[in-house]
């Protein structure tokens, strides 16, 4: 049922999404010809081009005609490469879903105790410290942050290579030494906003009346931390974990342009930029999808964090 | 930089200090030979980074950026090629030859060529290829004197056209004279994806927006070429982590255009070599401004911009003094260059002047510049405002991604952009930018974007175009340089020779090559960041 | 702490009572801290800057070769300049405004538009959630720079527009994280009890879901505007901030970073100017927060040594006796000043007796328990001695405590609603303690957690294990913390108003079920009550506190038959009616508690005593024997106290 439920409201979402997008795209000064013609073509061909691709119909009509295509399961092409939109976006989710994976591990592997420590030593030295080095990390955007770990990490110790990707599927160790400083970089930021609000909520967490109760009882601080207090506070983290994931599929341009890998971040602002319409339409797709998928599991993890919460 | 720093700032950017300071990649000498005393090694692996990726590599669908002549180079040639003096020379083809007229072309193809699908090169294959390219939409208005291409005998191929063309094999060395086998004309897409043709290199794999590996073509038909067992081109759009890439080890040569790269790798000369664009392959930069609206229709006004604009302090501050002050589209080293005309040269007080005079007439002078986002760019833009508002121009600044702006400057829907072009091999190339049967009204597409209609440098084009002796063309190019500085639709900036190609000294024989017949060939070439033939590049062995 | 209807556990109540608007604001920012100055100065003193960009006597922002290229901070550019020449310090002056303004504004309009949605949806849920969350989920897929590009293209680019992307890009975000945090509490025990008693809506929202929610929303603002700010670069570098040649932090940031190996300074200070600003909006937000709010992890107590431990009489150790106090007393050390929440307070206690501890709320009671238990937060300063077996506890550290709590001292606490963990099972809440300290492997663990439970009268109890606390009732669910109380097999209980959260008619039962487990155990029970009717019953002896203080003490028959502190007698009138609300306060006592930072001179109870004398407000007095009063009452019983001329 709950199933079901979230199909009606992934196609809802779908629908709504893909159509706006598609008209403000369209509304968009410039087109797709210029972009695959360049300066030099003559306005003769510039219209036939423009009719050969169907970009001469109604707008309601093609975008009408593209989604009679997605049902069939047809991305449809792109207007630049002429590839099919569905291998092109097939061939980079995997970069980016590594690449996002990657960073919340690092991002939650170090949010989490660094949480805990500054929640446990609320308002003294280390908190405060933890604290500055969190701002610090949120005040430095990743295109510094980047540049900086590749100065140290790849240029002048040269332990990782500086950019570049090596897929899964050629060679484990190569495409973990090409998703790690890309990870880091994008985990940083990511990792003072998860610390931040782990902090205030276990905070809140340690004044209920059944972490002293525990403490009555003999528990360790240890024990208390980890095992009482970290679950009933973790519900605004699974929250903000779940909006970046779904924020960053098709978010991570920057950090995929810094360090020149094939995402689906650069797939989608490029397509916005050449007015690339299917290609940005796909992406759209996948985006809508995903950020669905996140929420449905983001919600199903509330459930199971924190029993009180039962879906209606 | 010796200043004083505050102290925070001095810990916070330790690392970086450390990191410029430290320990430097350094190229391995081997034995300390020259590439003279040890020659040319075969085998060897080459990654080389690039900016941007293509958008296609069928010469006859996808249009073609530098970085795209870079990578489907390797593999596809074209029936041309320009040597180091800037002539044109054959390359796939043995011979083109010119009737009378110069109406008329014959282009005979070089015997004993084979594409790697095994398929031998002939006349009919050349011509498919040619009739493709004018039916191309890319390049109707290129190709817009050609009435049609006839095969005389199984390797000869006859070029008719509506008027005399003399500088015509020059186009041959661009796209439209990339020539790939049959099976890639009836299937573009596929041509788009995997590139086949009779060059140095195999394709072997392509990932979009990441890299194209090519591997050498054992049956290539120049005997002992190419050198290099491989090249993997990488693309890296940021020009930082770029740079840093090569440092780091990542990368055995790149493409740059930033001047901070020249300085820095140009003073590591053990470690690293410098190949700047030079002659005519040097663009200009320069803002374009549209002639056929208010307030740049009034040519005091357009005039005044340039007097305000100090061209040397530009040169000084956006391009580490590496650059020369323009004046015409073409470098003072070109051998098309020609003094002449009255550029307005960087005065203030006649700025001031020309638009205290404008502005009794009509109002204050106010407009808007174009530019695309990226921060060089802009920096360019913010410097030239801040120079105009003090001779009293207001100009603001509109940013637009780079569809806008194109879109823009095509329909005329612009005051004034900046903008970078004149880097074709020949004049001529530039005819249909300039040309005034090019200039459309505003609204409708122009590709001569300034909309400037001059009846005098139109004719000297056209000369240009027909004229078959050398002196006549010159003089012909003389009055286009002395036009365009009478009426400046472009106020020019500089050469922007910044783009470069920097390499490990491991690598070996960048802008050195030899064409066919023995001429040497340009060194590097185009813009904004050049590129060059890999097939006589080599790498000190391991 | 988290604001929850409901008696208060004194620990906290006696810094959460008093709230801040009662003192003059200058008061109270005076305790704020050099840390809380000098971050308010620096947002004053950018936001004055931005104010003043104008009129302050800098170089124009736009000017070009104002200086060298590049170069360093010197006394012409204290900030040094930027790749055009142009003066660094001005453009980041300047660059706070739309900075600053897009920061905040950005944070408004999210929170502004975010945070009611969000509640109405974890609130309501069903239709109401479904529709708000289908649009945020359209509006979170909806690709970004897309929006960006169209406001941008047909809007203009300034300000306003990019201040309304960033905002209205923000508002998915602040949804769902509002939405999960309001989910938490709208099932939580007080929400459902207010709903369930039929508070309107918009009360519950307002007294119990805003205040609440607001901890997590004002955390996030801060991170927001952090995140905004830096976005706001990010828009930059794509073209769709404000016109160039207008400065903004996160433009600066872009734009330097190219040169961030030759000239780092025109990336650091934007950089630092932006750090410091976020960092010092977050820490006034803690810390004017803190001051409706006390956060205090609590989760260890400060090592007493540090804070110079309250100097204690000599006292006789009795061997013999199961738990003693001598002279305990613990300061809470709060912004408002010293707060003696116990002071002096001594008692004794055997094997198989109940010592009833009673006074109203803020009296201390709660406070005292703690103290012998060692759980106390961390800015309180403990002194006196608790001997349980002749063995000191207060010597003993933290770790060394642990192997007593449990095994020896069992806990039950006043509110079962907030004594289990929401989010862990029964079975695992029962069996930790039998686990951790007696050992027992998991087996082993639930079958004595099944026996546990079965001996506190709780039927089904395989069945019980596996339950979830939300899913129990209030009786139930004081039944298990009882039986987690006494899992170890402790000496003494400690029983902390175990019945005032219940429903009256399980009190009497929950009473009955300690006192049957105390006479079983063979065990000590400190029971603390504000309802000295109540436990006459079940105590052996009774302590009365008042302020802090034991003002009466001596077998509960005797207190309950001839009190004799007029604080005592009053108790004894005040007795709960049947008819009252559940929480209700002894407001029958006149007047209010004192506050306990600032007691009044002499007697403590002298305020509100109908026999108060001169002497009462000149000289507190001792406890002699059972009672502390100057005029203790005759030896009359409770009727005869009409004789005394009311």
């Amino acid at each position: 049922m709950i199933i079901v439920n979230r199909l009606v409201r992934l196609l809802a979402v779908l629908l709504v999404v893909t159509f706006l997008s598609y008209v403000l795209l369209n509304l968009l000064p410039g087109d797709p010809v210029t972009q695959i013609l360049g300066l030099s073509a003559t306005e003769e061909a510039r219209t036939q081009l423009r009719q050969d691709l169907g970009l001469d119909q109604p707008l309601l009509v093609r975008y009408l005609g593209w989604l009679g295509g997605l049902v069939t399961g047809d991305f449809g092409e792109s207007y630049i490469t002429r590839a099919p939109v569905a291998s092109a976006l097939a061939e980079r989710l995997p970069v980016t879903l590594e690449l996002l994976v990657a960073a919340q591990v690092i991002a939650l592997g170090l949010a989490i105790p660094v949480g805990v420590a500054a929640a446990r030593r609320a308002g003294r030295a280390l908190d405060q410290a933890l604290t500055a080095v969190s701002f610090a990390l949120l005040s430095t955007p990743v295109f510094v942050l980047g540049v900086l770990l590749i100065l140290v990490f790849a240029v002048t110790w040269q332990v990782v290579p500086a950019t570049g990707w090596t897929p899964l599927s050629l060679d484990l160790g190569w495409n973990l030494t090409s998703v790690i400083l890309p990870a880091i970089t994008l985990g940083c930021g990511q990792l003072a906003v998860y610390a931040r609000l782990l902090r205030t909520d276990l905070i809140a967490t340690l004044q209920e009346d059944y972490i002293t109760l525990a403490r009555a009882r003999g528990l360790s601080p240890r024990r208390i931390l980890w095992r009482h207090a970290l679950r009933p506070s973790a519900i605004t983290l699974i929250t903000a974990v779940g909006l970046n994931l779904g924020a960053l599929i098709g978010g991570t341009v920057i950090i995929e342009t810094l360090f020149g890998l094939p995402g689906v971040g650069r797939l989608i602002v490029d397509s916005i930029f050449s007015r690339d319409y299917l290609t940005v339409q796909g992406g759209v797709v996948l985006i809508s999808v995903g950020y669905v998928a996140v929420n449905f599991a983001v919600d199903l993890v509330y459930a199971a964090v924190d029993p009180r919460i039962r879906r209606a | 930089m010796k200043r004083w720093r505050t102290p925070a700032a001095l810990v916070l950017v330790a690392a970086v200090v450390v990191a410029c300071s430290g320990q430097r990649p350094v190229a391995t000498p081997q034995g300390g030979g020259s590439p003279e005393a040890t020659g040319p090694v075969k085998g060897g692996r080459l990654v080389y980074g690039l900016s941007a990726d293509a958008n296609g590599f069928n010469p006859i669908t996808d249009q073609f950026a530098g970085q795209s002549y870079s990578m489907a180079g390797t593999i596809i040639e074209t029936l041309t090629s320009v040597d180091a003096d800037g002539d044109w020379k054959p390359y796939l083809a043995e011979s083109i030859t010119p009737n009378e007229a110069h109406d008329e072309w014959t282009i005979k193809v070089r015997e004993g060529i084979t594409f790697s699908d095994g398929i031998a090169l002939t006349g009919d294959i050349v011509k498919a290829n040619l009739e493709a390219q004018k039916a191309s939409p890319l390049n109707a208005a290129v190709l817009a004197p050609v009435e049609s291409f006839e095969l005389v005998d199984p390797m000869t191929v006859k070029v008719d056209l509506k008027q005399p063309w003399v500088v015509f094999p020059y186009y041959l060395d661009a796209q439209v004279g990339m020539i790939v086998p049959p099976s890639s004309l009836s299937d573009p897409k596929a041509a788009s994806q995997k590139p086949v043709g009779t060059g140095p290199f195999l394709f072997k794999e392509y990932v979009p927006d990441n890299r194209m590996v090519v591997t050498r073509n054992p049956h290539y038909w120049r005997q002992g070429l190419p050198y290099l067992d491989e090249i993997e081109f990488r693309i890296l759009p940021d020009s930082q982590t770029r740079a840093q890439t090569l440092d780091s080890g990542g990368l055995d040569a790149m493409g740059t255009t930033r001047d901070e790269d020249l300085a820095k790798y140009g003073g590591q000369k053990d470690a690293y070599t410098v190949h700047r664009s030079q002659g005519m392959a040097v663009a200009e930069y320069m803002f374009m401004l549209n002639t056929a609206v208010p307030p740049l229709d009034d040519l005091r006004v357009r005039r005044a911009l340039a007097y305000a604009t100090d061209r040397e302090t530009v040169i000084s501050t956006l391009r580490g003094g590496l650059t020369e002050p323009a004046d015409g589209p073409w470098s003072k080293d070109a051998k098309w260059y020609a003094e002449g005309g009255d550029y307005p040269a960087y005065d203030l007080a006649k700025a001031t002047a020309l638009v205290k005079e404008v502005e009794a007439e009509k109002g204050p002078i106010r407009f808007e510049i174009i530019s695309t986002p990226d921060p060089n760019t802009m920096q360019g833009i913010e410097l030239a405002q801040d120079m105009w508002r003090k001779a009293g121009i207001d100009v603001s600044i509109k940013q637009a991604d780079q569809a806008d702006l194109i879109n823009r400057a095509v329909t005329g829907n612009f005051a004034a952009t900046v903008w970078t072009a004149f880097s074709s091999p020949d004049p001529d190339g530039e005819y249909i930018w300039l040309h005034q049967a090019y200039a459309r009204p505003v609204g409708s597409v122009s590709l001569n974007f300034t909309r400037l209609k001059d009846k005098r440098l139109s004719d000297a084009l056209d000369v240009g175009r027909t004229a078959p002796d050398e002196a006549a063309r010159a003089k012909a190019y003389a009055t286009v340089q002395e036009r365009l500085r009478d009426l400046v639709p472009y106020v020019f900036v500089d050469h922007l020779n910044t783009g470069s190609v920097v390499a490990r000294t491991k690598v070996h024989g960048i802008g050195e090559h030899v064409l066919p017949d023995g001429e040497k060939g340009l060194p590097v070439t185009g813009s904004p960041i050049p590129y060059h033939p890999f097939y006589q590049l080599w790498v000190d062995p391991q | 702490m988290r604001r929850r209807p409901g008696p208060d556990s004194q620990a906290t109540g006696v810094l959460g009572r008093t709230r801040p608007g009662s003192r003059s604001a200058a008061g109270v920012l005076g305790r704020m801290g050099p840390g809380f100055w000098a971050a308010a100065g620096w947002i004053a003193l950018v936001l004055l800057a931005a104010v003043l960009a104008d009129v302050l006597p800098l170089a124009r922002y736009d000017e070009t070769l104002a200086g060298p290229p590049r170069s360093g901070p010197s006394a012409a550019h204290p900030f040094g300049t930027d790749g055009l020449g142009r003066d660094v310090l001005s453009r980041v002056v300047h660059g706070a405004r739309v900075s600053l303004g897009v920061g905040v504004g950005a944070v408004l309009l999210g929170l502004g538009i975010g945070a009611p949605l969000g509640i109405l949806a974890g609130y309501r849920r069903r239709a109401a959630d479904t529709v708000i969350m289908a649009v945020n989920d359209v509006a979170q897929a909806f690709p970004a720079l897309v929006f960006a590009l169209a406001v941008v293209a047909f809007a203009g680019a300034n300000l306003r527009n990019v201040l309304i992307v960033l905002g209205v890009l923000g508002v998915p975000s602040w949804v769902r994280l509002v939405r999960g945090a309001t989910l938490t509490y709208a099932e939580r025990e007080f929400v459902l009890a207010a709903r369930v008693l039929g508070a309107r809506d918009r009360r519950i929202l307002w007294r119990e879901i805003v205040p609440n929610v607001a901890v997590p929303a004002a955390s996030y603002a801060f991170i927001g505007m952090a995140v905004v700010v830096v976005a706001e670069g990010g828009l930059a570098f794509l073209g769709l901030s404000v016109q160039a040649p207008t400065p903004t932090w996160g433009g600066l940031i872009n734009e330097g970073r190219t040169l961030l190996e030759t000239a780092p300074h025109v990336v650091l200070a934007p950089s630092l100017v932006m750090f410091l600003t976020v960092l010092s909006f977050n820490l006034v937000g803690d810390r004017l927060r803190a001051l409706t709010d006390v956060r205090e992890s609590g989760l260890e107590p400060v090592r007493e040594a540090g804070a110079a431990p309250l100097p204690s009489a000599p006292h006789e150790v009795r061997a013999g006796c199961l738990l003693q106090a001598e002279d305990l007393r613990t300061h809470l050390v709060t912004p408002r000043g010293v707060v003696r929440a116990v002071d002096g307070v001594s008692f004794t206690l055997e094997r198989g007796r109940t010592l009833a501890v009673v006074g109203e709320s803020g009296s201390g009671k709660s406070m005292l328990i703690r103290s012998i238990l060692g759980l106390l937060p961390g800015s309180s300063v403990r002194g006196g001695h608790v001997y349980l077996s002749g063995d000191d506890l207060t010597a003993r550290t933290p770790a060394e405590m642990r192997s007593v709590l449990g095994p020896r001292l069992g806990t039950v606490f006043q509110d079962p609603m907030t004594a289990l963990n929401p989010v862990r099972t029964i079975g695992t809440q029962v069996t930790e303690p039998l686990r951790v300290h007696l050992r027992m492997g998991r087996r082993q663990a639930r079958a004595e957690a099944a026996r546990l439970l079965a001996s506190v009268g709780i039927p089904d109890p395989e069945r019980m294990l596996r339950r979830y606390p939300h899913q129990l009732s209030g009786g139930m669910r004081q039944r298990v913390t009882i039986a987690m109380a006494l899992s170890c097999g402790p000496d003494v209980l400690f029983a902390d108003e175990p019945t005032t959260a219940l429903d009256v008619t399980v009190q009497d039962q929950v009473l009955r079920l300690l006192h049957r487990l105390r006479e079983e155990r063979d065990m000590a029970m400190v029971l603390v009550s504000h309802d000295l009717s109540l436990v006459a019953r079940w105590a052996d002896e009774v302590i009365v506190m008042y302020a802090g203080k034991v003002v009466e003490r001596g077998p509960a028959a005797e207190v309950f038959a001839r009190p004799r502190m007029p604080y005592t007698e009053a108790l004894l009138r005040a007795a709960p009616r049947l008819s009252d609300p559940v929480h209700h306060r002894l407001s029958v006592i006149p007047g209010r508690p004192p506050d306990l930072a600032d007691l009044p001179p002499g007697c403590a109870f002298q305020p509100r005593c109908p026999y108060a004398e001169d002497r009462c407000a000149r000289e507190a007095p001792p406890l002699t024997g059972s009672y502390a009063c100057w005029y203790p009452l005759d030896e009359v019983v409770v009727e005869g106290a009409d004789s005394r001329g009311r």
